[in-house]
């Protein structure tokens, strides 16, 4: 029989039972009260009128009109009501527990049995050749849940035992950042002894749970902060994120910044589970089934260890010999070096920089703020791919291959600089760099480059901007010419380097304009001096050091590719699982061979005209000096910009390098580029000493 | 006392010999009654002991202190003599009120989880809208048996209606939707006993009805017309749909009444033993101790002790049903009233958890957590006790206070 059926049966028949139960006490309530009648006539009772003598009622009238102002009917009628509702709960009772009872019972015991997940070893970060620059080392850590922190005793007992002061435990205890109910780190790298304490107290040390973890380990010196990047606990942001189906828990750490963030699903690896049945007060009693975890791959970067290691020192000797040397507001700059002829990053430092170890358990709060504060100036941004800043005589390589491009440079192009120029009035003068001390005279392309001389680049941008007035009325397709050839450089978008956090840059236009200002309607237009402004890569327009790096790198092989720091991942045995592959971008700059290597020729003489310790080297290098002007910033000095590539007939490496706050290119962003070409070629330069220009200020 | 319909019981019927003062008191106490209340608040206590274990929000001695404290008031309630209060109408609609708005009262107001519903007095937190349910039982039985059970002018409906809203609009504004319907049903029960014109009583059931429908079609117009909750709460909405469709999210919205269905199903015919439910026991139903009690023991003794609870309280109902009909009309109302309340909350608390009512927050009678409805419970039992015990002294000479002593 189906089990509805049943149920309607038992429906029924406990209806009627309490039907006739009710019925039963009707009929006992009828019955007394007709005995109640028949007494009375024997045994007339004084009534409250006084009378001794009353009428006997008919049984008839009792029943129709009973002699007390109640509704008997409706009494009765309220409780077979209820007798009903209570036979249906009865019944649905019976089908719960008596006809589905297996099926329930089955559920509940699969609510008994209960999984701990097994973390997975997250995978080792190596640099090209293999060598390990994060692994994972084992260490004691103490966790509690946040509501220890209302136990004063017992944080002050852990604060005796862990050597910490209380209110550092209490502050990890409330930290914000992490989901409420996950367990909060107190201490890494606890000693044996104090580990032995508190498991061997458990009655003084409720809730607190000591463990084995993992910590993430950097064996060497230099750790490569902003390539490698910090792992951190998963925050309540992150979980929701990552939705329902992600096996992440609030307690797990992630990959924050950096190659820990960009590789995280290689490094992660699974999860492993374990099964168990629990009894009635959770403690487990029988392993039902158990998955191992599946550990993360380790995962080698294109990055050279021992370029990388130079690379470090140079930036960090480098800003210190500037301020040494006068320049007393730099405090920052950014280095990379890259491989052209498959993109890859071989080195990337970024200053000032911080301790990725210091974020293995979960940073404290203290450090954190201080890492955060503005005198610190962001050590945890990466300024290769996130710094954005006036580009400078760096972006005059492209501007002049946007004019060969449009046909407004030819092979007889020239200009004469008297170190002013006045094309739009004396009220619009615009000055060459070189105004202080004259003019740069005659000069042709070639020589304009090496001089870097504006006046030149200020013809340019007229003639743009005259071909832009005119382009504005009719062909609006062409609307942003120069600014679309720019873009197909890689300008005003991410290079696409492995998901690490990057920076789009800006190249400014009219429509750009137009939004911004909006409110000011003085600024509101494309005016020619934001033509010139952007010719000579400053005003509006940002760039990234790796955009100007992976730029010319661009020019240097011709072609543009998406730059990357991932090289292969390797399984346990140390077996190469998935490799990186070279990336064209998406857009590809026009231009012909001729004019670039016109450009060249331009790069040789700057490197020509600088000598020492250039020609030093076994190979001969291409380079280009720049100084940017940030407003904000005028009294404390410019941005010194250089950027090099060699070797010139088959180019391989190109650095480029920003220093901030630091005078011209020439003197400290042109040691530090010299000094990392020098660590890749082997050439011994001498010592790293910046800050004195070499001339009256290469620009 | 010539009263057709107060009868004395069988064994003070004999007139021959007179009993003495003592027995006629023993003999007039309704001790099914008692002993019926007793059971349950036994079978109450020992599924509460094993549904606070290892719940340290929830103290067993609490809810003992709870079973005394009612006890007391319960003899207090007894041994005043109800029909001295027939015309206490005003003044009671008046406690009511006041009780209900209480915990809006700054100071003594405890706010949790966006609604005020308890106040914190010397320490102790109780819930002032359970004890507002005592005077609104003595409210509509004082105002209908006016009436003499015939009430069919609508004038006086639509007063007694006032009188039902009033401190059902108090209690809603604390929001407690719960408790505010336990006070409608009390108002209605003793409505409809108490001789309302059954066309009145349908009209308004009616209207009732629509008025439901019109607030849930409104409701999610409103909501997106203002961007936030105007009639209904969101999870009073989440509660509706659950009940409507069983599956729907049985990990969010829908998780309490899977797991208190898996709890009274997994108990089976004899259940899985005192103390080892283990739905209860490793947190699945969220408030085991309180709302959910009725799940726990279903779990722990299966049919068997499920029919056992509906048993007593069927024959508490019985036996109240069987007072209510002897008494006098202010009498009967009353214990109407008691009966509407626990009736109301019974059918509500276990049909919610076994998914033939939507979850809301009232406790089960004798059985849940809380010594704040202890207490009113103990009191309704008080009050039946009392309309018990002077329905048969009206059918026998009264025995004084000092012949009781003596």
């Amino acid at each position: 029989m189906r089990p509805e059926t049943i149920t309607v049966i038992v429906a029924i028949v406990t209806f009627v039972v309490s039907l006739v139960v009710l019925a039963f006490i009707a009929d006992m309530y009828n019955r007394q009260s007709r005995d109640l009648v028949v007494k009375r006539s024997f045994v007339p009772v004084a009534g409250p009128s006084g009378s001794a003598n009353i009428d006997i009622p008919k049984e008839e009238e009792l029943t129709a009109e009973p002699a007390q102002d109640k509704n008997r009917l409706r009494f009765y009628i309220f409780g077979i009501l209820t007798g009903t509702i209570f036979s249906s709960i009865v019944a649905k009772l019976w089908s719960l527990q008596l006809l589905s009872g297996d099926y329930y019972t089955e559920l509940a015991e699969i609510n008994r049995t209960s999984s701990v997940a097994i973390p997975a070893i997250r995978g080792r970060l190596l640099d090209r050749k293999g060598r390990e620059m994060v692994g994972n080392r084992p260490t004691l850590i103490v966790t509690a849940p946040r509501s220890v922190a209302d136990d004063r005793n017992l944080v002050h007992r852990l604060s005796l035992v862990l050597g910490i002061p209380s209110g550092v435990i209490r502050q990890k205890l409330l930290d914000d950042r992490l989901e409420m109910t996950a367990q909060r780190v107190l201490a890494t790298d606890v000693s044996m002894r104090a580990a032995a304490y508190i498991q061997s107290h458990p009655h003084l040390f409720e809730d607190i749970t000591v463990k084995d973890s993992a910590a993430r380990y950097y064996p060497f010196d230099s750790r490569a902060a902003h390539v490698l990047g910090y792992i951190g606990p998963v925050t309540a942001d992150e979980l929701k994120a990552a939705g329902d189906d992600s096996e992440l828990t609030g307690e797990d750490f992630i990959g924050k910044t950096g190659a820990e963030y960009a590789f995280e699903r290689y490094l992660a690896g699974k999860k492993g589970q374990l099964v168990y049945k629990r009894d009635v007060y959770g403690a487990p009693t029988a392993l039902l089934q158990e998955i191992p975890p599946v550990n993360g791959l380790d995962v080698c970067l294109t990055i050279d260890l021992d370029l990388q290691r130079a690379t470090d020192k140079i930036l960090r000797e480098i800003i210190a010999s500037a301020r040494e040397n006068g320049w007393k507001y730099c405090d920052a700059g950014a280095l990379v070096a890259m491989d052209i002829e498959d993109g890859g990053i071989l080195a990337m430092s970024s200053f000032p920089t911080y301790n990725p170890e210091a974020f293995t358990n979960g940073i404290s709060q203290d450090l954190w703020d201080q890492l955060t504060s503005t005198e610190a100036n962001n050590p945890l941004m990466n300024r290769v791919t996130t710094g954005r800043y006036p580009a400078a005589s760096t972006f005059k390589a492209f501007t002049s291959l946007a004019g060969f491009h449009a046909g407004l440079i030819d092979d007889h192009s020239t200009c004469y600089c008297t170190g002013y120029w006045d094309y739009y009035g004396t009220q619009w003068g615009w000055r060459c760099w070189i105004y202080e001390w004259g003019g740069h005279g005659l000069l042709d392309f070639e020589e304009s480059v090496n001089q870097s001389c504006d006046v030149f680049f200020y013809d340019l941008a007229a003639a743009f901007y005259e071909r832009w007035e005119v382009l504005e009325e009719d062909v609006l397709e062409r609307e942003n010419e120069l600014q679309e050839y720019l873009r197909s450089w890689g300008f005003g978008s991410v290079t696409g380097l492995d998901g690490l956090g990057e920076s789009a840059g800006r190249v400014p236009d009219a429509a750009w304009k137009r939004e911004v200002f909006a409110d000011t309607p003085e600024d509101y237009d494309w005016w020619p001096g934001d033509m010139t402004n952007m010719i000579i890569g400053q005003g509006d327009l940002l760039v990234t050091p790796l955009q100007i790096c992976n730029g010319y790198a661009g020019i240097a092989r011709r072609k543009m590719l998406k730059p990357h720091i991932f090289h292969r991942t390797l399984d346990v045995h140390g077996n190469t699982l998935e490799s990186y592959d070279v990336r064209e971008s998406d857009q590809q700059p026009e231009f012909e061979e001729k004019d670039v290597l016109r450009l060249e020729e331009g790069f040789r003489r700057v490197v020509a005209r600088n000598g020492w310790p250039f020609n030093e080297f076994p190979v001969t290098i291409l380079a280009k000096t720049g100084t940017g002007e940030v407003a904000a910033e005028a009294d404390k000095g410019t941005c010194a910009w250089f950027v090099a590539y060699a070797p010139a007939d088959n180019p391989k490496f190109c650095v480029a390098s920003v220093i901030e706050r630091a005078g011209t290119g020439d003197s400290s962003a042109m040691q530090a580029v010299q000094h990392t070409l020098a660590a890749i070629y082997d050439v011994d330069i001498g010592e790293i000493r910046a800050g004195k220009s070499t001339g009256i200020g290469e620009r | 006392m010539a009263n057709t319909t107060a009868r004395k019981d069988s064994m003070l019927r004999s007139q021959a010999d007179q009993p003495s003062t003592i027995r006629r008191f023993i003999f007039s106490v309704n001790w099914l009654l008692l002993i019926n209340a007793a059971l349950l608040i036994a079978l109450g206590l020992v599924v509460v002991y094993s549904a606070t274990r290892g719940r340290p929000a929830y103290s067993f001695s609490r809810q003992i202190m709870g079973v005394g404290l009612g006890a007391a008031i319960m003899l207090l309630l007894w041994i005043i003599d109800y029909r001295k209060l027939e015309n206490s109408a005003i003044f009671a609609l008046i406690l009511a009120m006041l009780l209900s708005l209480s915990p809006m009262i700054p100071g003594i107001g405890v706010e949790v989880l966006g609604g005020a519903r308890w106040i914190k007095i010397f320490g102790q937190q109780i819930q002032p809208s359970e004890f507002a349910k005592i005077p609104a039982i003595f409210m509509m039985a004082s105002l209908l048996s006016e009436y003499r059970g015939r009430l069919t002018s609508g004038k006086d409906y639509m007063k007694c209606l006032g009188f039902i809203v009033l401190p059902m609009g108090c209690v809603m504004l604390q929001p407690d939707l719960g408790t505010a319907l336990v006070f409608l049903v009390i108002g209605f029960t003793v409505l409809f006993v108490g001789g309302a014109n059954r066309w009145w009583l349908t009209v308004t059931i009616v209207i009732g009805a629509l008025l439901v429908v019109g607030i849930l079609t409104l409701d999610p117009i409103l909501d997106q017309r203002f961007g936030r909750d105007v009639l209904l709460k969101d999870y009073q909405i989440n509660r509706l749909l659950v009940f409507l469709n069983e599956d729907l999210d049985p990990t969010g919205i829908g998780f309490n009444l899977r797991q208190s269905k898996i709890a009274i199903g997994s108990g089976g015919w004899s259940g899985v033993g005192y103390m080892q439910g283990s739905q209860s026991g490793l947190g699945f139903l969220p408030e085991a101790p309180s709302d959910f009690i009725f799940c726990v023991l279903a779990e722990e003794f299966g049919f068997v002790g499920s029919m056992t609870l509906i048993g007593l309280y069927a024959l508490l109902v019985l036996i109240s049903l069987r007072v209510a009909i002897r008494a006098d009309s202010f009498g009967s109302l009353l214990v109407a009233g008691c009966i509407g309340m626990w009736v109301f909350q019974i059918i509500e608390n276990i049909g919610m958890t076994c998914g033939m009512m939507p979850i809301t927050g009232i406790p089960l009678p004798f059985m849940s957590y809380g010594s704040s409805c202890m207490v009113v419970n103990l009191c309704a039992v008080g009050i039946i006790a009392s309309v018990s015990m002077r329905t048969a002294w009206n059918a026998q000479a009264k025995p004084t206070m000092t012949q009781l002593i003596a």
